[in-house]
């Protein structure tokens, strides 16, 4: 019932830099392990993580991710061990947490209006530095691509919860789904695209779901 | 309407009060007679457990819990067993795996490799099977705490290594977060939480209003329960202390520690968070000390290994001492100054911290009790840092005494020639050489 009330919520806008500069023929884009996770929103309002939707999910995702970033006209790098960050050394999972930091400041910052910087007010300018290029060694690719998710879905007793509170006039919150995605150019850092969404729609427990969130999440993709 | 309201109101602080009810001692005892290291209990005893068994709520033994008139049994996990993928745990399990590989790179981890193993060496000595489950991160945090993560990832904290004084008391921390994680408390107080705030839910809709009333039950009932955890989980330090062979009876003495540091500060405040989900102090003490005496006459043997301790410990500690005078709580760290002082065989270097919380105050007469402290460490048993020359100097500078401040900055660089602020205070040298 609160999706359906809260759908209208649905949007995504994304911010870019501009197209991005390498040539067609040898620009290679390295899918970053995607950081996801799905939970139960439990009658009280406390989430609780679920691992084994969490672990579907991220299947989901990642094949979303390749069918889609394959039609892109660019080299799709998916890493070895696509899902952990385990094979990256002390240095490289440094960019990896700060490119995280970085998306979560541009969401806040670029998105909210009272949140919005005076230095940052003249275009989209975000970077994480020229040690980016630690990541460009590692997987020979000109950009790496972020994404982050959190799925929540209402359990039997919070939509029992939304129902009473309803009756009462009081609106409350079912499950949403939020996402970013943060594409770096790895040779000086600058963070060239992002999107965001936020909606209580979308099911990333359900591959077709999944598709349709990358899709979304992907829309804009200067390809 | 009115009445209906008060009505609501007394059920409610019934519910409060009902809700402050914890096991108390029997929680502390029950990992102790599971390693049936406790006498079987006494005539007066099973009076006592039916009375826990009726209260709403605690440890009935050391298999089950009673919450809200049901009950639970919590097993152990095996070695190496990772909870199934459906299960509250292995949810809470996945998201502190990513937290743990951030507190992995963390710029507050101490990555030293030799103190690190020596705490993963304890830690497994304590662990005993379940060695692989658990794993140690230092962090440079100058407070007493430890942490446990359900999936096993422990934190332990250098302000902890600070006030610990030998292996076994060590061993007895590390042996309480083992036993949060064999008892899966996490996951308890995760679903106890779920439970509370589903309540709540339902119980603020339907009285439309009573909901404050609630919460306040609702928390108390949350933080009954982590105190609960908190007993049983020394209760489980004791028990691994006596299977690893250390000595029991050192474990209440770094609470006796933390007391004497607390009462030292003047602005102490009561409603300290710590104290909320945690038992007090004092009942720690006395129930720890207690325990321990009974648990250390069933060893042949107790062991607790201060050298060893103290080689790994002294060489790092000026780093955590320094990180502790940061904190600008004089009264606090004086007292574990002194507490330090009563046993460390290098007191030059704790005098001379003593004599650096005295010039960083800056009161009417710290200058000369700081010039007091620093000849005290010079002529005390141990080796006070280099750069009490430096400190030394800086004092006199501030009183106007030019010559003795430029013979001390001389001798700073006399004893640490390679100085990364040799330049600075060579420039010092210099001015005051023409003042």
């Amino acid at each position: 019932m609160a999706v359906f009330v809260l759908t209208a919520c649905v949007q995504t806008a994304h911010k870019t830099t501009g197209t991005l500069k390498a040539g067609t023929e040898n620009r290679r884009i390295v899918l970053m392990p995607v950081d996801i996770e799905l939970s139960v929103l439990n009658a009280g309002g406390v989430t609780e993580p679920r691992a084994d939707w969490t672990n579907s999910g991220r299947e989901h995702v990642r094949a979303a991710l390749s069918a889609h970033t394959s039609e892109f006209e660019a080299e799709i790098v998916v890493p070895e061990n696509g899902d952990i960050l385990d094979d990256l050394d002390k240095d490289q999972l440094q960019i990896v947490k700060l490119a995280n930091a970085v998306g979560s400041s541009i969401l806040v910052h670029e998105y909210v209006p009272i949140y919005a910087l005076p230095t940052k007010k003249d275009g989209f300018d975000w970077t994480v530095g020229p040690d980016a290029k630690l990541l460009k060694e590692k997987y020979d690719a000109d950009y790496a691509l972020f994404v982050f998710l959190r799925d929540s879905y209402a359990s039997s007793g919070r939509v029992a919860v939304i129902l009473i509170g309803a009756i009462f006039g009081v609106g409350l919150q079912g499950g949403i789904q939020t996402g970013t995605a943060t594409l770096v150019d790895l040779e000086t850092g600058q963070v060239v695209w992002f999107n965001r969404l936020a909606r209580a729609s979308g099911d990333l427990r359900n591959p077709e779901a999944a598709t349709e969130t990358i899709k979304t999440l992907l829309t804009d993709f200067p390809t | 309407m009115i009445r209906a309201r008060s009505s609501v109101g007394l059920v409610a602080s019934a519910l409060i009060l009902a809700a402050c009810q914890t096991a108390g001692r029997t929680a502390y005892e029950a990992p102790l007679r599971q390693g049936e290291l406790l006498d079987p209990p006494a005539a007066a005893q099973p009076q006592q457990a039916a009375r826990t068994a009726e209260a709403d709520f605690g440890l009935i033994d050391a298999d089950t819990i009673a919450h809200d008139g049901r009950y639970f049994r919590i097993s152990d996990l095996n070695p190496g067993e990772r909870p199934s993928a459906e299960t509250l745990e292995a949810g809470l399990w996945q998201s502190m795996d990513r937290v743990e590989q951030q507190a992995r790179t963390s710029g507050n981890r101490v990555d030293d490799p030799e103190l690190n193993a020596y705490l993963t060496e304890v830690a497994c000595r304590v662990a005993g099977p379940h060695c692989s489950d658990v794993r140690v991160y230092v962090m440079r945090v100058p407070a007493f705490n430890a942490t446990m993560a359900p999936n096993g990832m422990m934190q332990v904290w250098t302000g902890l290594l600070l006030r610990t004084r030998n292996e076994a008391q060590l061993a007895a921390v590390l042996g309480h977060e083992v036993g949060h994680f064999l008892r899966q408390h996490s996951a308890q107080r995760m679903k106890s939480a779920i439970e509370a705030s589903n309540f709540l839910a339902f119980f603020s809709v339907a009285t439309g209003g009573w909901g404050g009333l609630a919460g306040i039950f609702a928390q108390g009932q949350l933080l009954a329960f982590n105190r609960d955890h908190e007993r049983e989980a020394d209760g489980y330090g004791l028990l691994l202390m006596n299977r690893s062979g250390y000595d029991p009876r050192e474990a209440s003495l770094t609470w006796k520690n933390l007391i004497r540091e607390r009462d030292a500060n003047p602005e102490k405040d009561e409603r300290d968070p710590f104290l909320a989900t945690h038992p007090a102090p004092e009942e720690r003490t006395e129930v720890l000390g207690e325990l321990g005496m009974a648990v250390a006459s069933k060893m042949p043997t107790t062991e607790k290994g201060r050298d060893r301790f103290l080689e790994i410990m002294l060489p790092r500690r000026a780093a955590w001492l320094r990180d502790e005078l940061n904190l600008r709580s004089f009264h606090t760290s004086n007292e574990l100054f002194d507490i330090l002082l009563e046993d460390d065989p290098n007191p030059a270097e704790i005098l001379f911290f003593k004599g650096e919380l005295h010039r960083l105050r800056n009161d009417e007469d710290d200058a000369q009790m700081a010039l007091d402290f620093y000849g005290e460490a010079l002529n005390a048993a141990g080796s006070a840092p280099s750069y009490l020359h430096r400190s030394k100097g800086l004092v006199h500078n501030r009183r106007g005494d030019h010559a003795a401040a430029k013979e001390s900055f001389e001798a700073y660089l006399e004893a640490s020639p390679n100085a990364s602020d040799r330049l600075i205070v060579e420039d010092m040298i210099e001015r005051l050489a023409t003042s």
